[in-house]
Order: C-alpha cells, then sequence, then structure tokens
C-alpha cells in the first residue's frame, strides 16, 4: 500500500493555510498578548482559600493608588493581578492590606519588569529566532552538499516547515490571547525554540530518507522517491509524536505545555505532509521552467 | 578492544549512580555527602547535590542594572572592573546574611543575575543589593591615662571611605612583606594626618557597616593621606584586606529592572507533579519499547537508563541548576534519545527483512540511520547554543539541560546501544530473528528501491 504523499500537494497546502490565515488574521491585529516580561510591570499571583470578585479586588487595588489594575480569575482559588511597575515597598503593602481584609489569602508570587529590559528581551527573542534559522539552512544545506546547489533548496524547504509551525503556534496563541487574554512570556519563546527543533529534528529524518533513497535509485522520478521515503519514515514519526504528546501532555506549566503539544502536532504533519512536497513543487516548477517536461530526480542530476 | 570498552561504559554507568544516589536524604551507609579524602594530612570535601532553581524551592530574584551614568563624570573604570567589584560586594553582604547557595552573575557587562534561595522578603533582597555601603574609620576611646580602652568612637563628622581610593597590595622591606597600600583623597587627607598626631601609637579600627574588619596600629604621624598597613600578611590576606576595603561601597549605582518572588509551596508542588509524569512518561516508553522492538527493545531500555542516571550525574557534577524548564529540556532530551534507538531500530528491522544476517544487519542499520541521528541532533544543539547565548534565566537553564542531555544521548544512541547489540548477537539463544522483531523467514524485501509500478 502507498499513500499518494506528494500528489496531492496542493491540498495538504490548503489544509496547512486554513489552519495559518485564521491565526495569522489574529497575530496582524495584535492578539498575541505580551505578558509583564515583554512590556513591563508587575504581576501579582494571589492565592486565596476562597478569593474574592475581580471587582472587589479592582478595588482594594484602587484605593493602593492602582486603578489600573487589570484582575483576572485563574484555576484553584488563583486571582493574577497586573498592573504598572509597582515598588517592593507598593508589594508589601498590597500583601499586608490584602492578609487584613481576606483572612483566607494564602500568599503570592510576584514579579516585576521594567520595560527597558523587556524590550532588550524581545530583540533577543526575536534575534534568537532568526539567527537558529539561518544557521539551520546552512546545517541542512552542508548535511545534503552532495546535491550540490540544490542542497539549499532541503535547507529552505525545512525553514518553510519550521515557519508553519511556529505560525500555527503563535496564531493559536493570538487567538487565545485575543478571546482570553492568555498572555506569552520567555518560557512561551522556549517553547516555540523547542518546537523549532523538533520540527527540523523530523524533517531532517525523512529528508535523510529521500537522499538514501535517490542514491539507491538513480534515474528514478523524483516523486515516487519521496512518496516511498515518507513511508518509510512514518512509523517512527507517528510513535515519536505520540511520544512527546505523552511526556509533555502531562506537564505542570499549562500554557507551555499546550504550545508544545501543538508545535509538536504541527511539526509531524509538516514534515509529513509539506516539507517535502516543497521539495516535490520546487523540481516540478524547474522542469517546466525548463520546457523538458520531465521529472527527473533532482539530487542525482545535481550530483551527475 | 571491544571488550575494553564495555568495561569503560560499566564504570561510567556504576561512578553516575553513585554521584545520583541522594546521600543528604540516605547517609548510610554513606559517612559524608559528596567526596571525601584526606591527603597528606589536608582533609578536602566536596559537596555533591541536586540544585534546585528558584522556581523549584522558591526565592527571590533580581536583575540589577549598572548606572555608570550615575557616576561623576571622569570615572575611567571600565564597566567589567564595575561589574566585577559590584557583585563582590553584593556577595560579601549575602554571606554576612547566610543565605545558602546564592546566584550572582553578570548577564552581559551591565547587568547583573541575583537569586537568592530561600528570601522571600523582597524588600530585603533589594536593599541588600542596592543600598550603598558605608566604610569608617573610628578612633579609640582613652581612659583616663590616654591607653586605648579597646573600644572605639566615630569622629565628628565620620571619617568614611567615601574619599579613600582604591587599595592595593605591594611589597616592602628586606623580606618583601607583603602591606597593604592606601590613600584618602582631599579633604579626607588632612584629616587623616590630624588623626595619626592624635591618635599615635594606637589603634584605629576600620568598619564596613559597622563591623570591624582590621584594628592597625598607627606607627607614625603622616604628613600625607598616603599611607601603608602592614602586619604579618601573607599575599593572600594582604590581599582579602584590600578587597574588603575596596569592595565595601557598590562602585556604581544599581537599578533594580526586573524582580520576581517564587513561593517554595507552589514549586515543590510543581517538583512532584512533574516527577511523577516523567516517571510514568519513562515507564510506558520503556513498555512500548520492549514490546514493539523486543530484545533491541529491551537493550534500549538498558541504554535509557544508563543514558538518565549518566545525564543526572553531570548536572549535580558541572552543576546545573535544575528548574521546571530545565526539566522541561531533560524530558525532551530523553525523547532524542528514544528517537535515536527508533532511527536504528527501524534501520535494523528493514535490513534484517532483506535477508542479511544479524551481525550485518547491525552494521548496516547503524551506517545507515547515523546521518539522520547525527544531522537531527546537531539541528537541537545548535538551537540550544542559541538559546543559552541570547536567553536569561528559565531560557539558559532549558538550553543547557537540553545541550548536555541531546549529547549524552547521542553518545549513548551510537555507542552504548550499539555496544549492547553486538554483545547480545554473541549469545546463540539470542540470535532467533522473532527475538528481533523480524518473521523466522526473511521476506522478499526491496532493500529501499522504490516499486516500479508506482508512476509520479
Amino acid at each position: 500500500m502507498l499513500f499518494r504523499f506528494v500528489e496531492r500537494k496542493l491540498w495538504y497546502f490548503a489544509l496547512s493555510a486554513l489552519l495559518i490565515v485564521p491565526g495569522a488574521f489574529f497575530l496582524a491585529i495584535g492578539g498575541l498578548k505580551p505578558g509583564i516580561e515583554f512590556k513591563g510591570g508587575t504581576l501579582l499571583d494571589l492565592r486565596f482559600g476562597s478569593p474574592p470578585t475581580a471587582s472587589e479586588l479592582h478595588d482594594v487595588f484602587g484605593t493602593l493608588g492602582h486603578p489600573e489594575a487589570v484582575i483576572q480569575g485563574a484555576e484553584g482559588g488563583r486571582m493574577e493581578v497586573r498592573t504598572l511597575t509597582l515598588t517592593s515597598d507598593e508589594i508589601g503593602k498590597a500583601d499586608s492590606t490584602l492578609k487584613a481584609k481576606y483572612p483566607t489569602f494564602i500568599g503570592d508570587d510576584a514579579s516585576t519588569v521594567s520595560p527597558s529590559f523587556s524590550a532588550e528581551l524581545v530583540t533577543n527573542a526575536v534575534r534568537s529566532i532568526v539567527f537558529a534559522s539561518v544557521l539551520i539552512v546552512l546545517l541542512i544545506a552542508f548535511a545534503f552538499r552532495e546535491f550540490g546547489l540544490s542542497a539549499f533548496r532541503y535547507g529552505i524547504a525545512a525553514i518553510i516547515a519550521l515557519l508553519h509551525d511556529a505560525l500555527v503556534v503563535l496564531g493559536l496563541f493570538a487567538i487565545l490571547g485575543y478571546f482570553l487574554n492568555v498572555e506569552i512570556d520567555s518560557l512561551f519563546v522556549t517553547a516555540v525554540l523547542t518546537i523549532i527543533g523538533f520540527s527540523v529534528h523530523d524533517t531532517i529524518v525523512v529528508f535523510d530518507r529521500i537522499r538514501e533513497n535517490l542514491h539507491l535509485n538513480r534515474g528514478e522520478a523524483l516523486n515516487p522517491v519521496i512518496n516511498y521515503s515518507i513511508m518509510q519514515t512514518l512509523a517512527r514519526s507517528v510513535i515519536l509524536t505520540l511520544l512527546a504528546l505523552y511526556l509533555f501532555g502531562g506537564y505542570s506549566m499549562r500554557t507551555f505545555a499546550l504550545a508544545l503539544v501543538v508545535g509538536i502536532v504541527s511539526g509531524t504533519y509538516s514534515s509529513i505532509f509539506n516539507a517535502s512536497q516543497i521539495i516535490s513543487l520546487w523540481q516540478e516548477i524547474e522542469d517546466r521552467f525548463r520546457h523538458r517536461g520531465g521529472h527527473g530526480p533532482a539530487g542525482a542530476r545535481a550530483t551527475a | 578492544m571491544n571488550r575494553a570498552w564495555a568495561w569503560v561504559v560499566v564504570v561510567i554507568a556504576l561512578l553516575a549512580v553513585w554521584v545520583d544516589i541522594p546521600k543528604h536524604q540516605f547517609p548510610f551507609p554513606f559517612d559524608c555527602p559528596g567526596i571525601c579524602y584526606t591527603l597528606g594530612g589536608k582533609a578536602t570535601f566536596i559537596e555533591i547535590k541536586t540544585h534546585l532553581g528558584l522556581d523549584l524551592q522558591g526565592g527571590t530574584q533580581l536583575i540589577l542594572q549598572l548606572r555608570p551614568d550615575k557616576l561623576p563624570s571622569g570615572t575611567t573604570t571600565s564597566i567589567d572592573q564595575l561589574n566585577t567589584q559590584a557583585r563582590i560586594v553584593i556577595d560579601r553582604r549575602i554571606n554576612s546574611l547566610g543565605v545558602s547557595e546564592p546566584v550572582i552573575e553578570s548577564l552581559g557587562a551591565d547587568k547583573i543575575l541575583l537569586q537568592l534561595p530561600g528570601v522571600s522578603d523582597l524588600k530585603e533582597a533589594q536593599d541588600l543589593a542596592t543600598r550603598q555601603a558605608f566604610l569608617e574609620i573610628k578612633v579609640p576611646d582613652l581612659d583616663a591615662n590616654g591607653q586605648a580602652t579597646g573600644t572605639y568612637h566615630s569622629l565628628t563628622p565620620p571619617l568614611t571611605g567615601a574619599n579613600l581610593k582604591p587599595t592595593y597590595v605591594e611589597f616592602q622591606g628586606a623580606g618583601s612583606q607583603p602591606v597593604v597600600h592606601f590613600d584618602f583623597g582631599p579633604p579626607d587627607d588632612q584629616r587623616w594626618v590630624q588623626l595619626s598626631k592624635d591618635f599615635l601609637n594606637k589603634p584605629v579600627q576600620i568598619t564596613l557597616d559597622g563591623k570591624e574588619i582590621s584594628a592597625p596600629r598607627i606607627n607614625q604621624i603622616f604628613n600625607s593621606g598616603v599611607g601603608i598597613i602592614e602586619g604579618n600578611f601573607t599575599t593572600q590576606s594582604a590581599k582579602n584586606l584590600s578587597t574588603l576595603l575596596n569592595s565595601g561601597a557598590l562602585p556604581v549605582p544599581l537599578d533594580v529592572v526586573q524582580s520576581s518572588r517564587v513561593e517554595p509551596t507552589l514549586g515543590q508542588d510543581s517538583v512532584r507533579r512533574s516527577l511523577v509524569a516523567g516517571a510514568i512518561g519513562l515507564l510506558l516508553v520503556a513498555l512500548f519499547m520492549i514490546l514493539y522492538y523486543r530484545l533491541p527493545g529491551i537493550i534500549a531500555v538498558l541504554a535509557l537508563l544508563f543514558y538518565t542516571a549518566l545525564t543526572y550525574a553531570i548536572f549535580r557534577l558541572i552543576p546545573v541548576t535544575l528548574t521546571l524548564a530545565g526539566v522541561a529540556g531533560f524530558i525532551l532530551s530523553i525523547g532524542m534519545a528514544v528517537d535515536a534507538n527508533v532511527l536504528t531500530f527501524e534501520r535494523l528491522k528493514e535490513e534484517l527483512r532483506n535477508g542479511k544476517s544479524l551481525r550485518v544487519a547491525l552494521d548496516e542499520g547503524r551506517r545507515r540511520a547515523f546521518p539522520s541521528i547525527l544531522y537531527s541532533n546537531l539541528a537541537t544543539i545548535l538551537t540550544a547554543l542559541i538559546l543559552f547565548n541570547f536567553g536569561t534565566g528559565t531560557v539558559k537553564g532549558f538550553a543547557l539541560t537540553l545541550i548536555v542531555g541531546v549529547v549524552v544521548s547521542f553518545f549513548t544512541a551510537v555507542f552504548v546501544t550499539q555496544m549492547l547489540l553486538h554483545g547480545a548477537i554473541e549469545f546463540a539463544s539470542l540470535r532467533r530473528r522473532r527475538l528481533w522483531g523480524v518473521e523466522e523467514r526473511p521476506t522478499d524485501g526491496r532493500d529501499g528501491r522504490a516499486p516500479a509500478s508506482v508512476t509520479a
């Protein structure tokens, strides 16, 4: 049995587009909500035996001189309060006020980030993602150097698959941010970078099979070789994905786990249904451009 | 040669397990939690333990920004020197407070990361880090006969270290005795000259934040603010005194740019949940590998145990501080270790189905799986290195555990697993093909060839 992975590539691209476009829309209208790490301010994570209402808490922070406080309920009797930057004195005052007013107040985590520092974090996050992408293209081009210039095709296809996965996750969090005020923090950046690593990892395994099969079947057309290679790596991809889902699904950091799980599913999809198809499409366009109509394997010709 | 390597792996495994045993919790039969030995009458003790990050044990984290722009103009000290001096000052203050295992690191040239496990008072932590310390010279109380009584008092106004230039160690006299050179800038130089006249042949007390750090005797009348402190110094003790004198006050104002406080109870709860999730995950992985791959699966599980023990031992030795994100990196690297085995075994099965003998199939399987393992691991390491370079705190911890994990997993997958597989086929009873997850009779395989019937 051979699944026709390559022939239906436009359908798979369409499915990816369907997943990415709504997320991209919310990304564009600023749905992604940066946490205080990225925009500066103070986050108090208050814990209560039985929590007061949000408007009650808002009044408390109003009397403390912070009417800008945004209150949000969280699971387990926790209330999250976001304000402009609080001094340590103000945090202490808020603690004692809450303690006096609510007997079930247990305690809180407090984090404060100054706006200048957060700007630096954003720059670093963006820079590291760009830098990682460039290095990965170079690494893959090196790994596939026997294909000559076409090796960059594999690198670029891997990066497109990687951007696909990053966009799926960013889009999801833009939507969550827009409707549910879910914020992103540096752990989210960690998750995105992990997904990038995982995505490339998966793609390289498939590409390596294609390379080997092109070697073993010189003269064979590219598309059947791709189909066959994907089939051969399918068991491994599915096993690994299930394993990764299990390992990270139980993880106690919720947004981190969600980002990873979605990213890993997307990474598996893109490495099976997108990455190699891009190579195939590229080859077909090139063939058509050269008015040859044939479809010799890219690598076999490049090395000849 | 093969046998020698096997012993190396066994020794590494035993050492790793020994390092991993939590000797703090189980003191018996371990008489010391780490490495203890006595060599030539000199006892040495190197403690080994798991370092937990703030999010796992609770505490306070501050990121401090150096503000050289707030210094008086004309200051020539470089930002790197300021950073080092500021960290020395903060370190000393923390030590006097008895915080265990504080982290004081520079984040780039102009920032300092400060983590105080167990300190939950943000205000106290900020004070500790940003207060300008106070070096003061006190003069002796005199009794009726003009003799020093051993107690000291401040001058009015107090003679402080505000105008004291950086001190240094120099060597003087026939025996090249180390002494500490100091220099009071104006107007304190005149006060120092006066003080040396008033208290000749009497001790003065040098205090830092009210605590005595030295009480030298004045041996001569000075005619400037320049002088030396002598005593029975070794080079080291002279250096220490000089550092103390220099590092009393922060060399540069510090601003707090990030502060966070983590409640330890939250941390402990998270640790437990993550550990349980991780343990169940590992168990399921082991079960799956054995059921799906049979004998190679069992070998992979052994290799995985070796991997886990070794990685954890490395974390304890380096030491790598474990945070929640770090544990995630660790788990991810376990996934990579399993993947390397799965890749190899899938190839092995193919080769066996193609009718190759076990020995040939093992070598072929490894040879053909190697490029994917190498390049996919390299991609992960590259990403992690970038994270380590650009990231702070959590992200760095994640990246470090991932790098260590992937490197060890690569070593385990291509070396230890292979060794065990080759060891297994030495035993005739383990050579039955069914144990290796394929049918007893080879089917006619295609050896990676695309079927001719399928067209593009």
